[in-house]
């Protein structure tokens, strides 16, 4: 047949611009939350196209399982192999999808401009065998189902299962699908394999049960049994892989911090933020000083965006788009206590009356504006510190020093701070 | 008539509408996000709307299934069978998606019934002009046009009625409109054009 004809006649070719319009929609809504790094932006584009290209893929599929099933093809004595006739069916369906996935990853690729490295092509590969699977479920659907069943059956039931299960619990069902939207990748943060080894065994096992399906309508036990067994065994050990994940597959990154030596400490960044480490320095390490001297906290040997604890290595964040005032207040931030502490039965009321005064007063004491700390905390809090910076320096280190340990403990009250 | 009632699958039918009444009663008002065109974020869709759409797909090949050219030259009333056979599945969904509403267990009870008929009335339109093997593609986009452009803040136009709660009378109107048109269709001679894809 003619290429040409060929590809007129397959559905892809019709169904390519609703993919398109539908591709834009989760892409263009998730970019401004798009880190400065690949992994983050492989998942933004790769979660994107499985949710909106993967469920008309396998519609359409269904489509071409009909086409293939009224043709009279599974009845007709066969001149070439099963997985040829496949192909042939199937690849304007690929190449629907194929050409989603180039799409996602050109809108992508304009928003990281100077960030090195590339696409994470393990999560590339798993996102197009999801891809794969579900478009050779759609065939293997097409074969038996009449299209008027097959086609929205398809449609619905992929996109429910892409999108539904984060609505669900137990949190790591989510990972299961391959739709990892927002499910990664902060820049210090790596995508976690084991989503990944779990997506692609499902996708693997729905597609070999799937080819089983379209490949022999022949009534045999263990035929069935395939059918049944091997998806129902990838989805448990899937299952099983995924098991103690939540509702993130992000987990924190170990290596790629590049550093220099600013006034005796040491300050680090995420290599993709190379380009920002003198003036993160330039800011911070002064700022570290101002806190040590303000709250009488020990001097840090090293600042960093990597693993800290809060003793001899503080933590700061310099993202893409981050004033000297946001890196301060990060650094500040990444002081005080990252959440609050487990009191059984009476909550935590410290929390909630010290933790923004406390973070006020920090950062206002390491040099960020008066203006952006209204911004950022409102100006209650900015009232109530204003009435700490008029006591004595002694006093106010006392009244940090006390505050602070009440964020830590449930047995100690705020003090020098009004109820509400 | 047995003959009839197998070759058309009604058991399907019949058992997808139940199904998605059950699944309806149960979790009709939990929401799958969804991208929306007037809105940035995900936008949530309560799956109480979009399950009409299978059931409707089953009732359609239900409709669309046995031999249509016998049929019509056939000394029974075939396609008075036909209809007789969308009316019933889709009166039965509203009164027990009427009666889910109406008792506050489901309060898209309704809604979903309402669904099934107005999508069934686009199915059996579709069906005039696509054929058999196309049925269903015209209430598939219908409905997923509506998820993407999503129910606007505050006002609730009728052509968005799939997705408008279950006591919203012009959406309901329009539906039993739609499913109106679709029957008188269905009803009149060489109304089932079959088509191969």
């Amino acid at each position: 047949m003619p290429l040409t004809r060929w590809l007129r006649s397959s559905a892809a070719l019709y169904a390519l611009p609703l993919m398109g319009v539908y591709l834009m929609f989760p892409l263009t809504g998730e970019l401004p939350n798009l880190d400065d790094n690949w992994p983050g932006a492989t998942v933004l584009a790769t979660a994107a196209t499985v949710m909106a290209v993967t469920p008309v893929c396998a519609a359409v599929a269904a489509w071409e399982g009909t086409r293939l099933r009224q043709g009279g093809v599974f009845r007709a004595t066969g001149v070439r192999s099963p997985i040829t006739v496949l192909a042939w069916s199937a690849a304007p369906v690929a190449g629907a999808a194929v050409l989603g996935m180039v799409t996602a990853f050109a809108v992508v690729t304009a928003e990281m401009p100077g960030v090195p490295g590339g696409p994470d092509l393990l999560i590339l590969a798993t996102a197009l065998l999801v891809m794969a699977a579900w478009t050779m479920a759609g065939m293997a659907a097409g074969r038996y189902l009449p299209p008027a069943v097959g086609i929205p059956l398809l449609l619905v039931g992929t996109w429910l299962w892409f999108a539904y299960p984060s609505a669900l619990e137990p949190l790591w069902l989510r990972h299961l699908t391959g739709m990892n939207l927002a499910a990664c990748c902060a820049t210090g943060e790596v995508f976690d394999r084991r989503a990944l080894a779990a997506q692609s065994l499902l996708a693997v096992s729905i597609a070999v049960a799937a080819y089983l399906g379209w490949a022999s309508a022949r009534r045999s036990a263990t035929r069935t049994g395939a059918i049944v067994l091997v998806p129902a065994l990838g989805l448990g050990l899937a299952a099983f892989t995924v098991r103690d994940l939540g509702p993130e597959a992000g987990r924190p990154r170990a290596g790629g911090l590049v550093c220099t030596v600013r006034q005796g400490i040491e300050v680090c960044v995420w290599r993709e933020r190379r380009s920002r480490l003198a003036a993160t320095a330039a800011i911070v390490a002064p700022a570290a000083k101002r806190i040590s001297v303000a709250g009488g906290v020990a001097m840090p040997r090293r600042i960093t965006e990597g693993a800290a604890d809060g003793a001899g290595t503080w933590n700061v964040v310099a993202g893409r788009d981050s004033t000297s005032d946001d890196i301060v207040f990060s650094l500040v931030t990444g002081l005080l206590p990252a959440g609050p502490p487990r009191c059984a039965g009476t909550g935590s009321p410290a929390w909630d009356i010290a933790y923004v005064p406390v973070t006020v007063w920090l950062a206002e004491r390491a040099g960020v504006s008066k203006n952006v700390l209204a911004t950022k905390a409102g100006p209650e809090a900015v009232a109530v510190v204003k009435g700490v910076l008029a006591l004595p320096q002694a006093q106010q280190r006392r009244w940090f020093r006390h505050n602070l340990a009440a964020l830590r403990r449930c047995d100690l009250s705020p003090v020098g701070i009004p109820a509400s | 008539m047995t003959l009839w009632l197998r070759v058309h699958h009604v058991r399907a039918a019949g058992l997808a509408a139940l199904v998605m009444l059950v699944v309806v009663g149960i979790a009709g008002e939990s929401r799958v996000p969804a991208p929306s065109l007037l809105r940035t974020a995900l936008v949530g869709t309560p799956i109480a709307l979009v399950l009409p759409l299978l059931a409707c797909a089953f009732l359609s090949r239900s409709l669309t299934a046995g031999p249509t050219a016998l049929e019509a030259v056939g000394t029974r009333p075939a396609r008075s069978y036909t209809a007789a056979l969308a009316v019933a599945v889709c009166a039965v969904a509203v009164l027990v998606g009427g009666l889910l509403t109406w008792s506050g267990y489901q309060p898209l009870g309704f809604a979903a019934a309402r669904n099934l008929t107005g999508l069934s009335g686009l199915a059996m339109l579709g069906t005039r002009w696509g054929g058999h093997d196309a049925a269903t593609v015209l209430p598939t986009a219908y409905l997923f046009l509506t998820v993407l452009v999503g129910l606007p803040e505050g006002r609730e136009p009728p052509w968005l009625w799939p997705l408008t709660e279950s006591g919203d009378v012009p959406s309901a109107a329009v539906a039993g409109a739609l499913f109106a048109l679709g029957l008188l269709v269905c009803l009149r001679p060489g109304g089932h054009r079959t088509a191969a894809p």
